[in-house]
């Protein structure tokens, strides 16, 4: 825990395992994820509260009316968030919800994207993540719920162009109008110099294409148009869907680098992509969504210490015996003959007691949890599209 | 776990809201931009004033001089043409409106644009007022080329005005029709389909039916209010220019509050 002068700004989201018939999380458990979690205000009462009766600190947070707190029982583990209230909250969206006859598009949908970091938005297909985008940007109706941007609806933002850019859909465009033309439109109707229009091609890389009609433009260059349209205004907020996607190796760095650089100017920045790697890579805080609910809203190494604790890879020609000492401190799994993986315990240990017993290491190093892990592990129940991966004639798996 | 520190944010312009007539300007603006930025509307154009002019030298051409009416002015000539223009102007309306929803440009322009009301007024305002003068410029040009090419018919200002007065009122009409339909249907096809159908189509298949009730409803069709306003004669005899002027008006306003209100309230979908 770190306290930032009198303040301390705490948020984001734990997993806790719960009772596998009941689902219910331990009280205990419960108090102390939301004593490091709780905000500022609340941290003295929280922590009192806390000594004499941890599940006090639950309804600490429950009866305060601006702290947002979310569970999602997900199988075997309870997720739990809170929204602290003395972190800036730029885009708001509160138990929005978008149906289409009978399917729940988005339901129920809370979270909120700060300032000064690079928010993931993940899900699978048909999550709900550019219908809710959309809502966001006041495109599409919300069946009930709200999408703000600083407290306000997109349509009633005083310039809302130069307070949000939105990159929704890189084909939504007239395929006949130049890209010049096409940012021309969008300066014209928000009184935006032609010189702005040209710094932005040129932010962009597209000088070269500019003078020529989209319909010639391959979907990276027509990212770059959609994204060029975005900076236009030079917007603090920055909404991005799927903004890699058609992007060769240097456009993905240039996309990558973009958005870190606008985080670091303190803008907003939320991003959705499939491309678990890249958001791995540029998100400070992921979003994840399935089925139009929510399923984690954290800090992205939050999610990825959600998985468990930190896994070690040994490798020793004496592994069985590196097994018998280690069991003790941790689970450990045969990975191989040779090979171990240990959770729990620091590489560093395994490393003394390999040289305490005399027992050879080829190899000991930390394994890094990937996002698509968590993702995977996160969204498994509320994937509606599964592939079926071919079986050889011979019924032989590969 | 890991402190937040408040962020320096970007240079914060001041949050004052753009009035609504500002905003209703640049939209326009945008609208112009839009139209006239892609060829397809330039060629359009060109090839309906080809048509419609080159309709009107034609009819000057072939016409025997001796055979025109006493009275006859190159006006009426170009009456003969508005229909041709009527039919450029009904298509480069549904065109216009239209293209944002079949290219899913409509998902920028309201982002760009996102108090609707003002984006449904600049687009129709915009719209109208280009395909009436341009309507209007049109049969001008061919009565132009009618008096060309048969002098004795006579020009007269007087005449010209009121001739091109009226074909301006039912072209301005005829396009708030195509724009409400357009924003109705969201597609190029159903919208040419369902403006020409109820314009150029239906007016006169249904006159032709051997029952009163057909011929009823055909006189009060956008398209026999047209025909009446343009060359006197509609469906039924009971038609008048003042029942013809509220058929069309009635119409337009009706397409216009149910295109407009699927603009304003409906999902931004293509």
């Amino acid at each position: 825990m770190r306290v930032a002068g009198e303040r301390l700004d705490v948020e984001g989201l734990c997993v806790l395992p719960v009772h596998p018939v009941t689902h219910a999380a331990q009280p205990r458990q419960v108090a102390q994820a939301l004593l490091v979690r709780v905000a500022a205000g609340h941290a003295r009462d929280a922590a009192t509260s806390a000594a004499a009766d941890p599940v006090a600190v639950l309804a600490l947070v429950r009866r305060e009316g601006d702290i947002d707190l979310h569970e999602t029982c997900t199988g075997p583990s309870l997720l739990l968030s809170v929204g602290s209230p003395s972190v800036r909250r730029v885009i708001t969206v509160r138990g929005l919800s978008k149906r289409y006859g009978v399917v729940h598009a988005v339901d129920d949908l809370t979270f909120d994207v700060e300032p000064g970091a690079v928010t993931g938005f993940l899900g699978p297909n048909g999550a709900g993540k550019s219908t809710t985008m959309r809502m966001v940007m006041g495109l599409d109706r919300p069946t009930a719920g709200s999408a703000t941007v600083d407290g306000a609806r997109y349509v009633d933002l005083p310039a809302p162009l130069h307070r949000v850019g939105a990159l929704l859909d890189a084909g939504a465009m007239h395929p006949g109008r130049t890209g010049r033309a096409h940012l021309r439109v969008a300066a014209l109707s928000n009184g935006i110099s032609r010189a702005r229009v040209d710094e932005v091609i040129d932010q962009v890389g597209l000088e070269a294409a500019a003078s020529r009609r989209i319909k010639g433009y391959s979907l990276g260059m027509r990212q770059r148009l959609g994204i060029a349209a975005a900076l236009l205004g030079d917007p603090a907020v920055l909404l991005f869907d799927e903004p890699v996607n058609g992007l060769d190796l240097d456009g993905v760095r240039w996309i990558r680098s973009l958005l870190r650089g606008f985080a670091d100017e303190g803008r907003t920045v939320l991003v959705s992509s499939h491309l678990m790697s890249e958001v791995q890579l540029i998100a400070d805080r992921v979003v994840i969504i399935g089925r139009g609910r929510l399923i984690a809203d954290a800090r992205t190494d939050e999610v990825l210490h959600g998985l468990g604790g930190a896994r070690v890879r040994v490798r020793s020609p004496r592994a069985a015996e590196l097994e018998e000492a280690l069991t003790s401190r941790g689970p450990v799994e045969r990975t191989a003959p040779d090979e171990l993986e240990v959770t729990g315990v620091a590489a560093t240990e395994i490393g003394d007691l390999a040289h305490a017993l005399g027992v050879p290491l080829h190899h000991l190093a930390e394994v890094e949890h990937s996002l698509e892990q968590a993702y995977l592990s996160l969204t498994e129940d509320s994937v509606d599209h599964h592939g079926r991966v071919p079986v050889p004639a011979n019924g032989a798996e590969r | 776990m890991s402190a937040t520190m408040a962020m320096p944010g970007p240079a914060t312009r001041t949050p004052t809201r753009t009035p609504t007539r500002t905003v209703l300007v640049r939209t326009a603006a945008a609208e112009w931009s839009r139209m006239w930025s892609v060829r397809s509307s330039w060629t359009f154009t060109l090839v309906t004033a080809l048509v419609v002019v080159g309709f009107g030298a034609i009819i000057g051409a072939q016409t025997n001089p001796s055979s025109v009416d006493a009275g006859s002015t190159a006006w009426d000539g170009a009456r003969l043409t508005s229909m041709l223009a009527l039919f450029g102007i009904l298509t480069l309306s549904v065109l216009t409106t239209t293209a944002d929803h079949v290219t899913g440009g409509i998902v920028p322009t309201l982002q760009w644009t996102p108090r609707r009301p003002v984006l449904l007024a600049a687009r129709a305002c915009v719209v109208v007022a280009t395909t009436t003068v341009l309507g209007v410029v049109l049969v001008a040009g061919a009565g132009l080329a009618v008096w060309l090419f048969l002098p004795q018919l006579g020009l007269p200002v007087g005449d010209g005005g009121r001739t091109l007065a009226e074909m301006g009122f039912v072209f301005a009409s005829g396009s708030v029709l195509a724009v409400g339909l357009g924003l109705l249907t969201r597609s190029t096809a159903g919208g040419l389909v369902s403006v020409i159908g109820l314009v150029l189509v239906l007016p006169f298949l249904m006159a032709q039916l051997p029952y009163d009730w057909a011929v009823t409803t055909a006189a009060h069709l956008p398209g026999s209010g047209a025909l009446f306003l343009i060359f006197g004669e509609g469906p039924s005899d009971d038609m008048t220019e003042a029942s013809s002027r509220i058929t069309l008006v009635v119409w337009a306003v009706a397409a216009l509050i149910a295109g407009g209100g699927r603009l304003l309230r409906a999902d931004a979908n293509r």
